[in-house]
């Protein structure tokens, strides 16, 4: 019987209240493709293989909308419980006081509060909700375009008030949370499967650019036995490097060009600035290389202050 | 020369076909007439494609490698143009406002380049404009055909907010604001027009190649 009751009132209007929007928390998901040639990024999970792996836990497809917090995470409220499940950075997470571990999938029970704490190392933690958050799609995705202001929830970080609604649950979300709840136990339930989490490389791989023929000596040192330090001004857009200055060899004047994600620009200070996705899409600056796409989703868990070390594969 | 390419690949994302080191007008017909062909071409595993000055670039999908189409796009840049005669340019109309309120930079601009603000109005609204890029922001166009006495390099700092709207000029072109953002152009006044609706099915206003002018209007 509980299980039954418990099981419609999960599959009711559902939603999540925003009690603290934590510093910077936004709806993404896969991101969209598409509107690069209407200046469109593509936006979309940082860490896109830890936002998939929280929204496997709860039966979602992996496209489904998640929260990305950064740093210091939200307070949420859950008037309807939910199944949720926590992945990216390591953060201490509590329900209604009780610490929940994250990586797994969690039933939680009606009108209870879940708080995300500050990150113990990375940056960005992703919250998975059964049903996903089911903000509206905008060219195809409900991923949030901060520098446009839209997408997501009206195209902004979330803050104190804000309601989000989420959508049906799958059927293999359903069979979760009827799995977690069968022994009629109190709520949360925690499943005892847990996400892996590979180890993080320690150097970023990358494959050199149109203008890596042009650094000098020097510059190609600094670039490959340097660590970088990532510098405040770091953001989704995009991680600023300090070192010392990097140089071409001569000044050379770039005809604006398509830029991606993981693209590695050279400005004119001679710091390195590797491109996230909500960078524009597109740039005129020197290119001295391009991360490897399976490094992208760990420049997600890079923040400001940590030291990071480059390596070239050709 | 026409019909000259050279093909690089971005990292293991993206292939990119670039047609010159320089911009002119055979070359801006020859990126819309490959970015038809590509988009005629309608291959799979690219997820986007994305023109810009003198180039085009195939972004890939996640899950497919620069090697999966680099034969299909060799060809397809190597094969005869088709559209370089039917380019159907539209022809836009850009209302612009100069009143004091918006015109932040125009009194600068007209001190250093010699002339009365009413003058330099007028050069702006004698120019004829195209659609060379669209990029920096969604719906942020670069237009091409600034007269030559308003070209000049961005600003040494950038305002941390440029009002949305605004028109501005840096390097040889004209831009304006589709949002609020900071900004390192120089802005010359201000348009009502939306440039960017993420509602709409066809979100931007301005498409490369598109043919602009700027008419007057006072508030």
């Amino acid at each position: 019987m509980a299980q039954i009751e418990h099981q419609g009132s999960l599959s009711s209007l559902m939603r999540i209240e925003i009690l603290r929007g934590g510093l910077l928390t936004t709806v993404q998901d896969r991101g969209r493709e598409g509107w690069r040639r209407y200046g469109v990024p593509r936006s979309g999970a940082l860490d896109l293989e830890e936002a998939v792996r929280a929204n496997f836990l709860v039966g979602n497809d992996p496209g489904d909308g998640v929260l990305e917090a950064t740093i210091d995470g939200p307070t949420l409220g859950f008037p309807n419980g939910g199944l949720i499940a926590i992945c990216g950075a390591d953060a201490v997470c509590s329900v209604n006081g009780m610490n929940i571990p994250t990586r797994h999938p969690v039933a939680l029970p009606p009108k209870c509060v879940l708080e995300i704490g500050r990150v113990r190392s990375g940056c960005r933690i992703y919250i998975a909700v059964a049903g996903g958050i089911d903000v509206p799609v905008l060219l195809g995705s409900r991923s949030t375009c901060l520098r446009a202001g839209f997408g997501g929830h009206e195209g902004r970080a979330l803050r104190s008030g804000d309601v989000l609604p989420v959508g049906s649950l799958s059927s293999r979300s359903l069979g979760i949370v009827n799995h977690l709840t069968s022994d009629g136990g109190a709520m949360p339930c925690v499943g005892n499967w847990r996400a892996m989490r590979p180890g993080r490389a320690s150097f970023i791989r990358f494959f050199r650019g149109e203008e890596y023929p042009l650094l000098d000596d020097e510059g190609r040192g600094i670039l490959n036995d340097q660590k970088f330090v990532v510098d405040r001004a770091s953001d989704r857009m995009g991680l600023r490097l300090r070192a010392r200055p990097i140089h071409l060899v001569r000044e050379v004047s770039i005809q604006s060009r398509a830029v991606l994600p993981g693209t590695i620009q050279l400005p004119p200070d001679g710091m390195p600035i590797i491109l996230l996705a909500d960078a524009g899409t597109t740039g005129g600056y020197p290119v001295i290389g391009y991360v490897m796409r399976n490094g992208l989703s760990d420049l997600g868990q890079i923040r400001e202050g940590e030291e990071v070390r480059m390596k070239d594969e050709g | 020369m026409p019909g000259d390419y050279r093909i690089t690949k971005q990292g293991d994302g993206a292939i990119t076909i670039h047609l010159s080191d320089h911009r002119d007008a055979d070359v801006a017909r020859r990126i819309i007439d490959l970015l038809r062909r590509l988009d005629e071409a309608g291959i799979d595993r690219i997820a986007d494609i994305v023109p810009a000055l003198t180039s085009v670039t195939c972004v890939l999908r996640d899950d497919a490698d620069p090697d999966d189409i680099l034969p299909q796009v060799t060809r397809i840049a190597g094969g005869p143009a088709r559209f370089l005669k039917d380019l159907d340019e539209r022809r836009v109309e850009i209302p612009i406002c100069f009143e004091p309120e918006f015109q932040t930079d125009l009194e600068l601009i007209a001190r250093e380049v010699g002339l009365s603000v009413e003058d330099v109005i007028a050069l702006q609204l004698s120019a004829d404009y195209r659609v060379a890029m669209i990029g920096f922001l969604p719906g942020f166009p670069y237009l091409e055909g600034l007269p030559e006495q308003l070209s000049r390099p961005r600003r040494p700092t950038p305002r941390d907010r440029v009002p949305s709207g605004s028109v501005a000029i840096a390097g040889e072109y004209c831009g304006i604001y589709p949002v609020e953002s900071p900004g390192g152009w120089w802005i010359i006044g201000a348009t009502p027009l939306v440039l960017f609706d993420p509602f709409s099915t066809s979100p931007a206003f301005l498409s490369i190649g598109d043919r602009c002018r700027f008419r007057r209007i006072r508030n």
